[in-house]
């Protein structure tokens, strides 16, 4: 074939290539904490301040934590699927309030329903910097080890939670 | 890239009107051009790359453009496969003449608009395939521009000397010997007027001094050279206009590469914390916050600092850079004060407030840096001043060089 033709096939392969592009998000960045422990750290709760709640507490059990925040919108639209995935009691549910008031949060949680055993209080955000946090909410399931084992960026859907968080539950359990 | 691909097309355009040659070249580079700026249009459009220049990022608006760029360029890259074997090679050349370094041109200035495509969309293929996210920044392009383009601003000196079809090395090297004594010379000396030497801004400045030094020369012999005892004002007045054209652009571009080297060889930043009457010293400047005052603008509440800028003891200027807050959505921006000037520019702008009286300031000082702008500016005067050649306004047939073309094999 002459050698005219590779402008052509070499705007093909872009074509494609933008194709594919246009189905991806760039903005959302994977985890690098997954398969690692989960960072440390010991918080007061949310509604008992006195009382500290720290990762190592739930060493032996496969826990999911839930970053949540009055003023996040799409908490919202996951705050249905939190709470029917406690009733269920298939996993043991954490909150972890990050950068909110400790009124507007206790005031939130009482409007909108408590899925959570019990919150954490992260002020200053600086637990969330450890873990990664760069959009609220996210939810993390975390091993009978303490070992990060998957991080969902963005709201949980009920297809999420059937397809990837039930099953791997399931299976750290059986571990 | 379109900006690179463009000048390359510029470029063999005139091999193909004066000899017929490059015609495949020619063609396929203006196709390039324009794929380029719809792909640009696409990228910034569509939320395919994070970018600072891109503004929205939608899917659809997306598939829209693909769908117009699949269209339009496939139609033409198609139409190429098919016509360009017949175009055919036109009149031959030596391995050293000017056609044989506007070959070069062409090669060098593709490969560099490949390299920045390559950046560009190398983040996206490695998602694509699953293998992982990257960003592509400054150092990757840095890295692999300047290499790629350092021969072509060599070439420039001595390409427009070049005789068509076969060109003598001696004779250019005998034409171009001052030149490059005193490029040499100013890229060995003229560092130390900065205060410090580096051999990166010597190369720069060499490079720079070479592309003026070797105009200058071109000028001077369109002079001297003539047919007849005509006067240096007339034959002045007989250069075509497009050669002026080339001539102030090429010298824009020394312009630009001398604010780049400039400013990349010697600017200075500090990051500096200050309570009102504190002082700080850059780039033989001092400035000194007078204080800090709230203001309130027409959608905007802002904190206004006054900064006195002196040197050598003598007033400068007096900058105002602000921290606004756009009340409607609680947004803030920063708004950096510049003075700028024909040999720096000094840049202001306000951090975070770290106390109730103190700031976080940054202070810039960027030496050269409007000659980037400004070469720019005499590229674009050197086009528009070829474009305005009379040679294409007059309806004359150009068909001698392709005529000659067809008649060699």
């Amino acid at each position: 074939m002459n050698r005219f033709i590779l402008p052509l096939a070499a705007f093909a392969a872009l074509i494609a290539l933008l194709g594919v592009g246009l189905t991806l998000n760039p903005r959302e960045v994977p985890s690098p904490l997954i398969g690692k422990p989960a960072p440390h750290f010991e918080l007061p709760q949310l509604h008992e301040g006195a009382k500290t709640f720290t990762e190592k507490d739930m060493l032996g059990k496969v826990w999911v934590l839930n970053v949540w925040a009055s003023w996040c919108v799409s908490c919202r639209e996951e705050h249905p699927v939190l709470l029917d995935l406690a009733a269920s009691g298939a996993v043991p549910l954490y909150g972890l309030n990050y950068k909110d008031k400790r009124e507007d949060g206790l005031a939130w949680l009482k409007g909108m329903g408590d899925p959570y055993r019990l919150s954490i209080y992260d002020f200053d955000g600086k637990v969330g910097i450890d873990y990664g946090v760069y959009g609220v909410p996210e939810t993390y399931v975390i091993d009978k080890l303490g070992v990060i084992r998957y991080k969902r960026i963005g709201p949980l859907t009920r297809e999420i939670v059937k397809d990837k968080v039930l099953p791997l539950v399931q299976e750290l359990g059986r571990a | 890239m379109p900006w690179l691909v463009g000048t390359a097309l510029i470029h063999s355009l005139a091999v193909t009107e004066k000899r017929g040659a490059f015609r495949s070249w020619t063609v396929l580079l203006a196709i390039l051009a324009f794929a380029l700026s719809l792909l640009g249009t696409f990228l910034v459009r569509s939320g395919v790359l994070t970018s600072v220049h891109a503004f929205a990022t939608d899917p659809a608006r997306g598939v829209f453009i693909l769908a117009l760029l699949v269209v339009v360029i496939g139609g033409s890259l198609l139409l190429y496969v098919w016509r360009a074997p017949r175009i055919g090679l036109g009149g031959g050349f030596e391995p050293l003449s000017r056609e044989s370094m506007l070959l070069a041109n062409n090669v060098m200035f593709a490969a560099a608009a490949g390299s920045v495509l390559l950046g560009t969309l190398y983040p996206l293929a490695l998602d694509a395939s699953g293998l992982g996210k990257i960003s592509v920044g400054p150092p990757y392009f840095e890295t692999v521009f300047v290499p790629l383009m350092a021969p072509a601003l060599f070439l420039m000196g001595v390409g427009p000397l070049a005789r068509w079809k076969k060109a003598s090395l001696p004779e250019l090297a005998a034409r171009l010997r001052w030149a490059f004594a005193a490029s040499l010379l100013a890229g060995l000396v003229l560092p130390f007027t900065m205060g410090r030497w580096s051999a990166g801004v010597a190369f720069g400045l060499l490079l720079a001094a070479w592309i003026a030094a070797s105009g200058i020369v071109q000028l001077y012999e369109k002079i001297r050279n003539a047919a007849g005892g005509a006067s240096a004002w007339t034959r002045l007045r007989g250069t075509p206009r497009a050669t002026y054209g080339m001539l102030l652009a090429h010298f824009g571009v020394a312009v630009f590469v001398t604010g780049v080297t400039m400013v990349k060889g010697y600017d200075s930043e500090r990051d500096v914390r200050m309570e009102p009457g504190d002082i700080v010293e850059l780039g033989g400047y001092t400035f000194r916050l007078d204080g800090v005052r709230d203001v309130q603008g027409p959608n905007y509440v802002a904190a206004r600092a006054q900064i006195q800028v002196n040197k050598n003891g003598r007033a400068v200027t007096t900058l105002y850079p602000e921290k606004r807050i756009y009340t409607v959505q609680n947004m803030p921006m920063t708004e950096a004060a510049i003075d700028p000037g024909f040999t720096r520019d000094l840049y202001v702008s306000l951090g975070d407030s770290v106390s109730a009286t103190a700031w976080i300031v940054r202070v810039q000082h960027k030496p050269f840096v409007d000659w980037i702008w400004g070469g720019c500016l005499l590229m674009a005067l050197g086009g528009a001043l070829a474009a305005s050649d009379r040679r294409y306004r007059v309806a004359a047939t150009r068909q001698e060089p392709y005529a000659a073309a067809q008649a060699a094999p």
